[in-house]
């Protein structure tokens, strides 16, 4: 008869891919955006960090600790700072007008980057105006 | 300002449809003629006194990072004789029309016939 030992994992690799699927929606969003120059909503971020606080958990069950407590307690934090960023902080109010298709765009007089007036005068003509507001240059 | 660069990029796009692109911000004018420098295939308008942005009405307490209201990223298609066709309001103002699907919505709205 041969005596089978078996050990229980300690739950070490959770704790640390959990951290790492939590980083990884931050890393990804950091790099469209840096990289692709893609402005997107990273609505995968949370869902991965959620996956993240589960994996951090089944680690704490394992063998509780003061790290896997702190790494837990990390991986919640960036769910909630990213459910608020998504859900809160950057949510845009719905347009209402008075720009409305069908309609004359609105009277107005401006400026163009050369200091030459611009109004709405200016989109009768030869071409067709893309008008695309921004947030300048920072 | 980094869509910018995508439109940029796109310029040849937009001059076959028969397009042009103009990107308004609150910055002044030598803020607006530096990024005007930078691509100079769009037009760019300097709105610093909101004029353009009060008609449309797209300011709001945006989160500017000095804290101050700023424009909300809109796009507004326009034909030629100054009609409005479509217009596009992102959820989030971390989010954009992206240049290429910003050319099939001047296809499907300003390029019918």
């Amino acid at each position: 008869m041969h005596e089978i030992s078996r050990t229980k994992s300690t739950g070490r690799g959770y704790m640390w891919f959990g951290i790492l699927v939590t980083i990884l929606g931050v890393v990804t969003y950091a790099m469209l955006l840096m990289g692709a120059q893609l402005l997107h909503t990273p609505w995968y971020a949370p869902i991965l960090a959620i996956i993240g606080v589960g994996l951090t958990f089944i680690a704490v069950r394992r063998k509780p600790g003061v790290w896997r407590y702190t790494a837990l307690l990390f991986c919640c934090l960036l769910v909630v700072a990213e459910l608020m960023f998504l859900f809160s902080f950057t949510k845009l109010p719905k347009y209402a007008g008075p720009a409305v298709a069908g309609q004359q765009f609105p009277e107005f007089t401006t400026k163009l980057a050369d200091n030459m007036a611009f109004s709405n005068n200016d989109f009768v003509g030869q071409k067709s105006t893309a008008l695309i507001f921004y947030r300048g240059h920072w | 300002m980094i869509e910018l660069v995508k439109l940029e990029e796109q310029h040849k796009e937009f001059d076959a449809r028969n397009t042009r692109i103009i990107a308004v911000s609150l910055d002044g004018l030598e803020d607006s003629s530096k990024t005007q420098a930078k691509f100079p295939h769009l037009v760019i308008a300097s709105d610093s006194d909101q004029k353009l942005a009060k008609a449309a009405d797209v300011l709001g307490p945006h989160r500017a990072p000095d804290g101050k209201e700023t424009t909300a990223p809109t796009t507004v298609l326009i034909d030629n004789k100054g009609v409005v066709r479509w217009v596009f309001r992102p959820d989030a103002f971390i989010t954009r029309l992206s240049a290429v699907d910003l050319l099939a919505k001047v296809d499907e709205y300003l390029n019918k016939d």
